[in-house]
């Protein structure tokens, strides 16, 4: 086998890749170039080219990183399981959280947020409910309120099975 | 840094990798996810289920998504999940925006009009649960990719929901007996549009050899059921009840007839049906899945199941055995915190106190729901997924090499109505 040009001052190493258009697995050669992450085939063909910027962490077992293109509507996928390589990409790629930081930091707002939501929630059940209901009720007018009550009696009478008794109206 | 091997070129060691791989042993399943993580996901997921009331669980369900998915290999190679939390959200959301006018349109209808629109409801209720459980399914498929390709799933989700819905009513009048063909007719439906890239899925199980497999089951089930029920519908003195008449109809209906032991009859059948329900349902879901899983097919590629009906019964084992010490550990500590709240409150409790004793009994049912549902989730749900995978057989695996990509990303709206009425898978 013929070993391709490949620079020996850039860091690469060996990943698994799916080009998206099919299921057929490449053993490659990734190549971490200045700009870009580059991947070659056994041959030495350039398989994809990556922008550091583009990648994206794609959920993976542990001890795997799998990334792919953002925005890309193949699925191909380079799957990577030396540590130093990975911990490379993700040095220089900005996207790449193996830490998950970035998705943390956005959870805690979404938890943030919800919680004040929800203590919002229940200081208006409890305080403000109340004392709406007792400012609303004498603007109910009479008619209305008889109508309401006339279906929930019905309701109530039925789900008693009042209904079948024989002394029942 | 060079990772490569000193005495090899990275190209001849891929090249290796690449003949290791032809020889690796095909068709292996496994599940490679550690329990503790999935408990560690499950706890914290609980307690920020409870403070963001319920929001979080879009989160929650996209992390379980991904963990299971990542973790289950096929042929050296795991799956994908590609779903997010904020998909599920906006899919809730649209689905809030069609279900509310449609429950306040069933409320105004009851109100004001005769039982029938009840029922009306009801069947409309039946009708979108199952289409939202087609579309929801047909949502978690295209976000499921495996080698760089997705699967994906046509077909009518309301021919699919009629189809349901009409076998279920099939199903309860034969008592049971058509459970197995409904099953495999719906699943038939489901994989004959289910996809892996442009390999075809179908299903190529028969209800009848589920209805053999489940018939002693069932025989110990539903038979003493029925025989308990028309031992009680023939031991009532329906003249004597027709004739009863005033306030308290129960106790002067078993008082003046001598009929208490309906009573024993009642609790009898109930009991029976309990215990053979709390014992039976392992064993009738592990031949449930045996059955369904080794009837599934991708073009030539044929799935089985080796699952033992002891490992599923082991599976419900261990979450009792939680549950159980859950509950004193639970039931102690509201004990303990009840004794001390009626210390604290004085008697007559305030307004200020009824409050606090609301939101507190509230809190520690929350915590209690969610506590059961955590154990759940960690021992049976996980637990049937790792034995399930564990026990596959894939022939033809070599199938899966060729296959090209096809279909697109599905609208998250199915999962969040399946969400919205709580009809949702995993």
């Amino acid at each position: 086998m013929s070993a391709p040009d490949i620079d020996s001052s850039k860091v690469h190493g060996r990943g698994i890749f799916f080009d998206g258009v099919t299921t057929a697995r490449h053993d490659v050669v990734v190549e971490l170039a200045p700009r870009t992450l580059q991947v070659h085939g056994v041959d030495g063909s350039v398989l994809a080219q990556w922008s550091y910027d583009e990648l994206e962490t794609l959920s993976s077992p542990d001890d795997v990183l799998r990334l792919g293109r953002a925005g890309n509507a193949l699925l191909a996928r380079l799957e990577i399981k030396d540590p130093q390589l990975a911990a490379a990409i993700d040095e220089r790629s900005l996207p790449v959280d193996r830490t998950g930081r970035i998705e943390r930091r956005l959870r805690t707002k979404v938890i943030f947020w919800s919680a004040a939501a929800t203590t919002s929630l229940i200081l208006v059940a409890v305080i403000a409910m109340p004392l709406i209901a007792t400012q609303l009720t004498p603007l109910i007018p009479y008619a209305i309120e008889r109508r309401l009550g006339a279906a929930i009696d019905a309701q109530t009478r039925m789900s008693l099975n009042e209904g079948n008794r024989p002394d029942a109206p | 840094m060079n990772p490569g091997n000193e005495r090899m070129t990275p190209f001849d060691a891929a090249g290796s990798a690449a003949q290791a791989s032809l020889f690796a042993p095909p068709g292996i399943a496994r599940f490679v996810g550690r329990g503790k993580t999935f408990w560690g996901l499950l706890s914290c997921g609980a307690v920020l289920l409870m403070f963001t009331l319920g929001i979080y669980r879009f989160w929650l369900t996209t992390d379980v998504r991904r963990y299971l998915w990542s973790n289950t290999e096929l042929a050296g190679e795991s799956f994908e999940y590609t779903g997010t939390a904020y998909e599920l959200l906006l899919g809730f959301l649209i689905a809030l925006t069609f279900l509310v006018p449609l429950y306040a349109a069933f409320f105004l209808l009851t109100l004001a009009a005769s039982n029938i629109w009840s029922l009306l409801g009801l069947l409309v209720l039946i009708l979108l649960g199952h289409y939202a459980f087609y579309r929801a399914r047909r949502y978690r498929l295209t976000r499921t990719i495996y080698r760089g390709v997705r699967f994906h799933q046509t077909g009518s989700a309301i021919l699919y929901s009629v189809c349901a819905v009409l076998w279920w009513a099939l199903i309860i009048l034969s008592a049971g007996l058509a459970y197995p063909f409904a099953q495999s007719q719906l699943e038939h439906f489901k994989m004959r549009h289910t996809f892996f890239g442009n390999l075809p899925g179908h299903f190529e199980s028969s209800g009848w050899h589920l209805l053999v497999r489940g018939l002693p089951l069932w025989a110990f089930t539903v038979v003493p059921f029925a025989i308990g029920a028309v031992a009680t519908i023939l031991a009532i003195d329906w003249s004597a009840l027709n004739s009863i008449s005033g306030a308290d109809v129960r106790a002067t209906w078993t008082e003046a007839n001598g009929l208490a032991g309906i009573d024993v009859i009642v609790a009898l059948t109930g009991a029976w049906l309990l215990c053979s329900i709390a014992l039976l349902y392992p064993v009738f879901h592990a031949i449930v899945l045996r059955w369904w899983i080794s009837g599934l097919r991708f073009g030539n590629v044929v799935v089985r199941s080796h699952l033992r009906i002891a490992r599923v019964f082991g599976v419900y084992a261990r979450f009792f055995g939680y549950a159980t010490l859950f509950t004193a550990i639970a039931g102690t500590l509201l004990g303990v915190g009840a004794f001390a709240l009626s210390k604290i409150i004085g008697a007559p409790p305030s307004m200020r106190d009824e409050i606090i004793t609301t939101v507190l009994s509230l809190g520690a049912y929350a915590a209690m729901a969610l506590g059961y549902w955590t154990i759940y989730q960690a021992t049976v749900k996980l637990g049937v997924w790792r034995c399930v995978i564990e026990s596959l057989e894939v022939l033809n695996v070599a199938a899966l090499e060729e296959v090209a990509a096809a279909g697109e990303a599905a609208s998250p709206v199915g999962e969040g109505l399946a969400d919205a009425l709580n009809v949702g898978g995993i």
